[in-house]
């Protein structure tokens, strides 16, 4: 008889490098729009109303949630810069049909009165020395024939301050166009500065309005991805995301957009069926190109934060399952309207997983086999995955041509031979385990997996009389298992002093369980190689000496 | 095909021989003659002795590994050819 050695298995331990990641900072681009606030009641919460200069003024997109009537606003800035006799601030209020800050029109202007003296109404007149300061405008309820301005919560507003020069245009606000007359009529945004150094600008919102900003995360962030992580989307997709882009984040020269791209690596990993795999792998799903949804291209719009839904439809290439990458990136360079030398910083990464319904011949199979609503099955014959799904058919009742009734089917017959009716498997796989003899084993493994006890055990519970002297002391009820059990108040009370507090339990299980699990590997491997007590005695055993002869 | 066929071949012998057996038609199936009440309580007081002392688990998983691994040895050797090579 062969005697099996006993051998030692030297294990290498190989040392695996951890990497550190390079946490680089953003880059620090010195931003051409400056937060402003809403100023009530002394608070200031709306962070993420960020004006810009649009060209003739400086407009702040307004969140919804404003309400109330609108009474003053000011602005705080230096707006003596050109000596002219006076510079003069106005207002107008757009409202915008989309929370994209689409689609507005003018809904209110204060400006435009033409008297030059006296009382002013609906804009201020600044002093030519003024220094940087705050300027608050009251608005007068009865400016000309309009009433009070009353804010829609609902709404998305848009105020813009626009800036002009009183002695030019004797107090006549010049909106659009004509930008030379215009102090603030600065194209290019980054030099806002020279726009008579107009800071940041305060609406004051007047008679207890109720305002709640509906955005608190001001970084630029996703506020959702399309498709949805772990959803089967369609051929033809909508691809792009929710985000809210913050001001400071766009760069000088260049633009801020979602860089999109996908492979379906993780389908030519995870396939369930074979012949899909080697089909994904085989390049047929190769990774569409990456798509760049560029947030504006407009000069205005680039610099004003908000949220913005940048979407844009592909078909992809192939079914199954994906993984999107998201990238909401900074692309800047001096180049950029050349599209030359783009150097690339992403602010934001994210992934999702979703899958891509139906379009590969192999995914049209594996499809139609997994639901009877694909495209091999109708209403009036079987699919395949009519009859997986079925509880009726079955090999052995559609192949029977006995039953012509009902249960004969030559088609689901032919199918069944070479699917395997799963709900019918299901079904008969639940008959054994409920009948005898194969059930009582079923039974006893039930049993076995039974994750609670019934019972407990045995405690201690004593109660004094009513005469005794300890009777003031109360029942005593002492459970001395569940005291030793790592629930025991004793065992837990017990702890180490080091920072972790360990119990005893906790640090002793790990060298009960290495005793134990020693001995249990001892005995098997003591069964299997057959060691036994004169294991190592040089002597030959009997049974060899026999065979020598 | 053929896994089906072997299932319904099952079900077959099962019920048939399943007749002649305790227990037969009940829903849940119980071991018959009281031994699922004494089963019960066996895995009750197994359930039992692992919560209430902590190595006591460890042991016990341990034997039924040993158990186990006992059962599937006696039957590897039941193989013919993988039998003889065990052995």
């Amino acid at each position: 008889m062969q005697k099996l050695k006993n051998s030692l298995i030297y294990c290498s331990i190989s040392l695996a490098v951890v990497g550190g990641m390079y946490v680089g900072s953003a880059k620090n681009t010195e931003a051409a729009v400056i937060a402003a606030q809403i100023v009530y009641g002394g608070q200031s919460n709306v962070q993420h109303a960020i004006i810009g200069n649009i060209g003739y003024g400086f407009a702040q997109k307004m969140p919804p949630g404003i309400s109330g009537n609108f009474g003053s606003y000011t602005v705080r800035g230096n707006f003596g810069l050109t000596g002219t006799p006076s510079n003069e601030i106005g207002l107008h209020i757009d409202e915008c049909l989309y929370s994209d800050y689409t689609s507005c029109s003018v809904v209110r202007n204060y400006y435009g009165d033409t008297v030059h003296t006296g009382t002013r109404h609906g804009f201020y007149h600044i002093p030519v020395s003024s220094t940087e300061d705050f300027y608050t405008i009251t608005i007068d309820p009865i400016y000309g024939d309009q009433t009070p301005f009353i804010f829609n919560a609902s709404k998305y507003y848009i105020m813009i301050v626009e800036v002009a020069n009183e002695g030019v245009y004797d107090d006549d606000w010049y909106v659009n166009g004509a930008s030379s007359a215009l102090l603030c009529s600065l194209p290019n945004v980054n030099t806002f500065t020279d726009c008579g150094g107009l800071g940041t600008t305060f609406y004051d919102l007047e008679d207890t309005p109720t305002f709640t900003p509906p955005i608190s995360d001001t970084t630029t962030h996703f506020i959702s991805l399309s498709p949805q992580n772990g959803t089967t989307t369609a051929t033809t997709s909508s691809v792009g995301a929710l985000i809210y882009a913050n001001g400071n984040d766009f760069p000088n020269y260049g633009r801020l957009h979602v860089h999109f791209t996908q492979d379906s690596a993780f389908a030519c990993q995870n396939s369930g069926a074979v012949y899909d795999a080697v089909y994904t792998c085989a390049g047929s799903n190769a990774p569409a190109d990456p798509i760049d949804l560029d947030l504006s291209t407009s000069t205005a719009d680039r610099l004003i934060a908000g949220t913005y839904n940048l979407a844009e439809n592909i078909t992809f290439p192939a079914g199954g399952n994906w993984t999107g990458t998201y990238e909401i990136q900074q692309v800047s360079t001096p180049w950029y309207y050349l599209g030359l030398f783009n150097s690339y910083n992403t602010l934001v990464a994210t992934t999702t997983h979703f899958t891509i319904g139906q379009l590969s011949p192999m995914d049209m199979i594996r499809a139609a086999v997994a639901s009877s609503s694909a495209a091999f099955a109708s209403t009036t014959q079987h699919g395949i995955g009519a009859i997986l799904a079925s509880t009726t058919a079955s090999l052995a009742t559609a192949c029977n041509p006995f039953t012509f009734s009902s249960n004969f089917n030559l088609g689901d017959c032919l199918t069944l031979v070479i699917w395997p009716g799963q709900q019918a498997i299901s079904d008969d796989f639940t008959i054994i385990q409920n009948t005898p003899p194969w059930g009582y084993v079923f039974r006893v493994i039930d049993l076995l997996s039974a994750t609670t006890s019934s019972s407990s055990m045995p405690q201690i519970d004593y109660t004094f009389a009513t005469d005794s002297p300890m009777s003031v002391m109360g029942d005593i009820h002492f459970d001395p298992f569940g005291e030793i059990a790592s629930a025991g108040t004793l065992v837990n009370e017990m702890t180490s002093d080091r920072s972790d507090h360990a119990t005893v339990w906790t640090i002793l299980m790990p060298v009960v369980n290495v005793f134990v699990y020693l001995i249990l590997a001892f005995m098997i491997i003591h069964d299997l190689t057959g060691i036994h007590s004169h294991a190592g005695n040089s002597k030959p055993r009997r049974d060899d000496i026999t065979a020598k002869k | 095909m053929i896994f089906e066929i072997i299932m319904y071949g099952i079900i077959v012998l099962s019920d048939f021989f399943g007749r002649f057996l305790p227990g037969y038609g009940e829903v849940p199936l119980k071991l018959p003659w009281g031994v699922d009440d004494y089963v019960a309580l066996g895995i009750n007081g197994y359930k039992v002795l692992a919560q209430s002392f902590p190595p006591m688990q460890t042991i016990l998983n341990a034997f039924l590994i040993y158990i186990g691994f006992r059962i599937a040895i006696q039957l590897l050797k039941a193989v013919p050819i993988l039998g003889r090579t065990l052995q």
